[in-house]
């Protein structure tokens, strides 16, 4: 026991780590509320109570007719917000109000125009959502009847395919049959259930406990081996089997406590904005859990998920445990937990769940960290002919992966003293060399003995593959795409009459075309040649003059430009517009080559058994050293930016889209909004120089905070937590990173002046650093 | 180093029982079951692919999104979803429809059988950031009882338009960018086992070309293609007048060989001298069945039916129909039916089917109840006739069949009509009914 509480004692003292952990849990909190601010019932919180209180002096909660009556009301009110911002006309609403007489009667609609008077919109918003609601969930209260009455009834139990012995599908069916009769007679409540539903579904939590897992992993296993004492420590008396015991315990209680706090922040937010949640109402009243076959009622499923959460993120942190205890590199740690957890991934998205490898589906790390979808839905999968839950499957896959974890992680605590890399590297002959510089030290150290050439060149490889060799063939993407494309090849360019005469020439050839088509139309026997006519031109009055319409508007607005004196120019606009179009991929690009940074720059500045303060006594190992290695991460960082980003725009020189760079970005329809007349080349320039800035900025960061904590994989993983963290937020708030527009009227410009001026901040900040830190350490007057 | 080949043996043991129970494709140059395209069940209207299979136990269709089985014994229709307590169509949550083992979300509502296995084809849309559509395909396999299900392919480079499953092998056409940077037909397989994707053929001389009919038979594959076999001129001030195009129009049956890879026109010939050509073929007892259309065919009141080879050399005359009437068939009768008739359309004369032997002798007739005006007949099985039926206003389907009975014995009845399944379809929703 105190070797437990010593062991807590020691994880809770890293100020840093209990630190970053709890920021962690906080932006769980910040995420919750960014994801849902948006949803209809947190946009009309404001209003639920008096809705409440309107339900409960009305007692019509329960009233299916009275709800509608109600709801009906609700939309009358829109009818007449409506009609006075002029989107419905004054018949639309006399045809309502005569619906609502036909319904309800007179009176009703008197009764409901006096009530409506009172209101504001945001307020009938708000009654009309949570009416609906209501209504749902008596809907389903039927409807959960005529289900749980049905189960086992199905007409497909006579039906041969289902009834073959030995099968599945019989066996499935006999099986399903029972577990729902486990329910008995379970009662559904109507009653109100956003809080527990969201505090169910919402799945965040797991990614940001998994990385507090990951975070006190290292402290569990790095504390004694960072500070040379791993054989001290094992040589006592109980420093072996118990001592690794309660490491582990230690990580459970820890984990415990952030868990409370993250699962605990999301339950109190959601309770607070729904209040009223039935916590003792069963989990089938939930619509989406409908298929639960487990008799649980809310607050036991909720705790049920949670522990599972639990549990699973506590073994993860065990195997990061032993990931440790194999492995001493850093980059080897994150390679085995990307390739490991990554393949989990692959199987929980990709594997259907009656697919046959639905085993692997099941048999998942994911499957506890989502343990709602887990216990929501009954199912079993097949083994053999033998149905299994996939919730068996589930369990004994973490009972198995939680034993081994255990035993591995005892094993090499207590014999493990060779790691992978040792087995595998043969010793080699050391060659004597001759006077060797800060600048081949450098490189020898961090790129051959670290083995970092190798990824760097593979990074390059596939930039270089993805750039210059990968097809850049594109399907079209609208049905007009081809044919808008065909006509605008002539066309492109500065606008000219002649472009005013082809486009001329055109409207008549499709006029001439249409009036054809009503020639024929009208024919009442064509011949076979006349038909064949009919044919060829409803091929060519469909989608060919549908992409001319379109390059016609886009002309008309670029007339519009060349009459106000602004540069005008057709370009193409399926081409061109893909710069700035702002995409998924250009996240994950980003993604990658900021991680990419982290993990060849975060060794460069590491104080290894503290040698810098010896280092920093000789000729070079301050200015000239550190330069160097600054230098080297700003290389890295370039490095990056070539394999992941410069890509993008060597594959667009690749489709030869023309020679149009000096056109004002003006003329395309993404930016036409912004009123910017620089050149597409000068745009294109900056975007392209400012992802360059924020690569090395990533570099240099890294460098920069490692040097500064003196703690390597900490500085890395926050930096890492730091550029995945954005990376989703972007990636959910479907933001580019720099060369879209940002979504409610952002200016790209200022969005582009903000990043440049963080990124060069923090360059010249850590450069002037480095360099002032030279001064401080000058021994003997130099 | 006993259990070293003690294990190497039990891996063995297992690579060769692999090999074992799987069936092997049959290249026999006529129609086998379980492995070939159901061409009996080709031809409904607005159907450019095959929506029923039929396996030695039942009959799977694919309506509305969900597969129906209907048991050969019993008659009895259900959803292909083994699960108890499942809604199937009456299903109202999107979110839990994809939990259903009958539902597929097709791209065109396609199903084919091979080798025991049912296929179907997605069509998956993402949206990027500024609302532009990204599409591919991805072709599924399906098992019998519907409870396993797995992808066999992505397919991203291609735009699939029409597809089919024959012999083990998905076939379909797209479009792809030739050398003049245009885009043409192209004909592409795929091997259902290992994914590999083979271009078959590339019409790189045909312009603004689309494949209209694909149907298999045996060891061919039949297209036909329509375009034109030169750029048109529609854009400059010289730009052609339609009536000009008329030339330039190839409309033309390829038959390819999918053992060889050889790519023949059929009816050559017959376009090349008198501008004719079948606009549908019909197989029957391994041979092509077909009637030619040329400019006069709309006033002329005859047409004679020729057969020929699958590979169509031997071309003979085989009946003479009115000019109005379709006809199809399946493994053992060949079915003349009037439905296209203008006086049948009008209800003027009564919707007739006529049964022929292999002899060409007229064997039975009986009277269609209920059908469409210009409905194409699809023989279906060897006992039944397979129909949908809908209302006017799309809310409602139906799967019906009728019976064929014994040959020979109506003379002139009626054909009774079972409905077996009833649905109803909502905008948002599709709900069932079960008859």
């Amino acid at each position: 026991m105190k070797i437990v509480c010593y062991e807590i004692y020691k994880l809770i003292q890293k100020k840093r780590i209990m630190f970053l952990c709890m920021v962690l849990v906080l932006a769980n909190f910040v995420i919750f509320q960014v994801l849902y601010q948006g949803k209809a019932r947190y946009q009309c919180h404001g209003y639920y109570k008096e809705f409440q209180s309107i339900m409960q002096d009305r007692k019509i909660e329960k009233d299916k007719e009275q709800l509608e009556l109600f709801g009906d009301g609700m939309s009358d009110f829109q009818h007449h917000f409506a009609v006075s911002q002029n989107i419905f006309t004054q018949d639309m609403l006399e045809e309502y109000h005569q619906y609502i007489i036909e319904t309800y009667g007179t009176k009703a609609l008197q009764e409901i125009e006096k009530q409506n008077q009172t209101l504001t919109h945001d307020q009938s918003v708000a009654y009309l959502y949570y009416s609906c609601e209501c209504i749902k969930r008596l809907d389903y209260v039927k409807e959960y009847e005529q289900f749980r009455n049905g189960i086992g009834k199905d007409d497909f139990l006579t039906v041969g395919i289902f009834q073959k012995n030995r099968t599945f599908a019989k066996n499935n069916i006999k099986k399903t049959k029972e577990a729902y009769q486990k329910l008995g007679t379970m009662e559904i409540a109507t009653g109100n259930h956003y809080a527990i539903y969201d505090f169910l579904t919402y799945s965040y939590s797991s990614v940001f406990l998994l990385v507090i897992a990951f975070l006190i992993a290292t402290l569990v296993i790095r504390t004694e081996e960072d500070a040379g004492l791993f054989m001290l420590v094992k040589s006592q008396k109980k420093g072996r089997t118990k001592l690794i015991l309660a490491k582990l315990l230690a990580l459970f209680v820890v984990l415990f406590v952030f868990d409370l706090l993250a699962e605990g922040s999301i339950l109190g937010i959601t309770t607070y904005f729904f209040y009223d949640n039935d916590w003792n109402m069963s989990i089938q009243s939930i619509p989406e859990f409908r298929n639960c076959c487990m008799p649980l009622k809310a607050w036991q499923f909720a705790l049920l998920c949670v522990s599972t959460r639990l549990l699973i993120v506590y073994v993860a942190g065990v195997f990061f445990v032993c990931l440790f205890l194999f492995f001493r590199k850093n980059w080897m740690i994150y390679l085995s937990t990307g390739i490991i957890f990554g393949l989990f991934f692959l199987g929980y998205t990709e594997i259907l769940p009656n697919g046959t490898f639905a085993l692997f589906k099941y048999a998942n790390v994911f499957q506890g960290l989502s343990p709602a979808n887990l216990y929501g839905t009954y199912q079993n999968i097949p083994i053999g002919s033998y149905p299994i839950s996939t919730t068996v499957v589930y369990w004994s896959f973490f009972v198995i992966f939680f034993v081994c974890a255990i035993l591995v992680a005892k094993r090499q605590w207590n014999h493990g003293t060779v790691r992978f890399a040792g087995i595998l590297r043969k010793k080699k002959r050391k060659k004597t060399r001759g006077k060797a510089t800060v600048t081949g030290s450098i490189l020898y150290m961090y790129f051959i003995q670290e083995k970092k050439i190798v990824f760097c060149v593979l990074v390059l490889a596939l930039g270089i593959n993805t750039g210059c060799l990968e097809s850049v063939v594109t399907i079209p993407v609208t049905l007009t795409q081809a044919d808008y494309q065909e006509e605008i090849k002539e066309l492109q360019g500065p606008l000219t009459k002649e472009t005013e005469k082809a486009i001329e020439r055109k409207d008549n050839f499709f006029e001439k075309l249409w009036e054809r088509v009503m020639e024929l139309e009208m024919m009442d026997n064509p011949t076979a040649e006349e038909q064949a006519e009919q044919i060829a031109l409803e091929t060519q009055t469909g989608n060919p003059y549908a992409a001319h319409l379109e390059l016609k508007e886009q002309y008309e607005q670029i007339k519009k430009r060349q009459e106000q004196g602004k540069d005008a120019q057709l370009l193409d606009t399926y081409v061109w517009n893909r710069l700035f179009q702002g995409n998924a991929d250009e996240v994950k690009n980003f993604m990658l080559a900021g991680i990419f940074c982290v993990i060849v720059c975060g060794s460069i500045f590491e104080n290894k058994k503290n040698i810098n303060k010896l280092i920093a006594t000789t000729k070079y190992g301050r200015r000239h050293l550190w330069r160097k290695q600054y230098i080297l991460g700003i290389g890295c960082g370039i490095l990056a930016w070539c394999s992941f980003l410069l890509p993008e725009i060597i594959r667009f020189f690749r489709i030869n889209p023309g020679s149009y760079w000096s056109a004002s970005v003006g003329n395309l329809d993404i930016m036409a909004d912004t009123g910017l007349e620089y050149s597409i080349g000068t745009v294109v320039f900056f975007m392209y120089f400012a992802r360059l800035l924020v690569c090395i900025t990533i570099a240099v960061g890294t460098m920069f905070l490692v040097y500064l904590t003196d703690n390597m994989f900490m500085s890395m993983t926050v930096v890492t937590a730091g550029i995945l963290g954005a990376g989703i937020v972007l990636l959910k708030k479907q933001w580019g990173v720099l060369c879209s527009i940002m979504t409610e009227g952002t200016h790209p410009l200022w969005n582009l002046a903000i990043l440049l001026g963080i990124c060069i901040f923090i360059l010249i900040g850590c450069i002037v650093f480095w360099e002032k830190e030279v001064k401080y350490k000058k021994v003997g007057g130099k | 180093m006993k259990k070293r080949y003690l294990v190497i043996l039990c891996a063995c043991v297992c690579c060769l029982l692999s090999g074992c129970g799987k069936e092997k494709i049959s290249y026999e140059n006529t129609y086998v079951a379980g492995q070939d395209f159901q061409y009996m069940y080709y031809g409904a209207a607005y159907e450019f692919g095959l929506t029923t299979a039929e396996t030695e136990e039942g009959y799977y269709k694919l309506m509305e999104n969900y597969i129906l089985y209907t048991d050969k014994e019993t008659m009895k229709t259900v959803p292909l979803c083994g699960k108890t307590d499942c809604l199937h169509e009456k299903e109202t949550d999107p979110s839990k429809k994809g939990n259903c083992n009958a539902y597929v979300d097709t791209k065109d509502g396609f199903l084919y059988l091979c080798q025991n296995k049912l296929y179907t084809m997605k069509e998956v849309v993402e949206e990027d950031q500024n609302q532009k559509m990204v599409i591919y395909f991805e072709l599924y396999e399906i098992s019998l009882d519907g409870s396993k299900r797995n992808k066999v392919c992505t397919l991203k480079e291609d735009n699939v338009e029409l597809w089919l499953i024959h012999r083990g092998k998905m076939y379909f056409d797209a479009k792809q960018q030739g050398k003049d940077e245009k885009m043409h037909p192209v004909l592409k397989s795929v091997d259902l086992k290992s994914g590999k994707v083979e271009e078959i053929a590339f019409w790189e001389d045909l312009y603004e070309g689309c494949v209209e009919d694909f149907q298999a038979y045996g060891n061919y594959v039949y297209v036909y293609i329509f375009g034109l076999n030169r750029e048109v001129d529609r854009e400059t001030e010289d730009a052609e007048d339609p009536k000009d195009w008329a030339d330039a129009q190839v409309d033309c049956w390829l038959a390819i060989n999918i053992q060889t890879g050889e790519v023949k026109e059929l009816f050559a010939e017959a376009f090349k001298k008198e501008k004719k050509y079948p606009q549908s073929i019909c197989f029957w007892q391994d041979h092509l069945y077909y009637d030619y259309i040329d400019a006069n065919w709309k006033t002329r009141k005859e047409s004679v039916v020729y057969k020929c080879n699958l590979d169509g050399e031997q071309e003979e005359e085989w009946m003479t129909i009115d000019s109005s009437y379709k006809y199809t068939a399946d493994e053992e009768y060949f079915y003349l039916y009037n439905t296209w008739k203008e006086s049948v359309a009008e209800g003027k004369e009564t919707p007739t089917i006529w049964v022929y032997d292999k002899q060409g002798k007229e064997i039975d007739t009986y009277v269609i109840p209920e059908a469409n005006p210009y409905s194409n007949l699809t023989p279906g099985s060897k006992d039944k006739f397979w129909l949908t039926a809908g209302s006017e206003d799309g809310t409602f389907r139906a799967l019906a069949y009728q019976e064929k009975g014994k040959m020979g014995m109506h003379k002139g009845e009626a054909l009774q009509m079972q409905i077996c399944y009833e649905m109803e379809i909502d905008t948002n929703n599709t709900t069932v009914k079960e008859d």
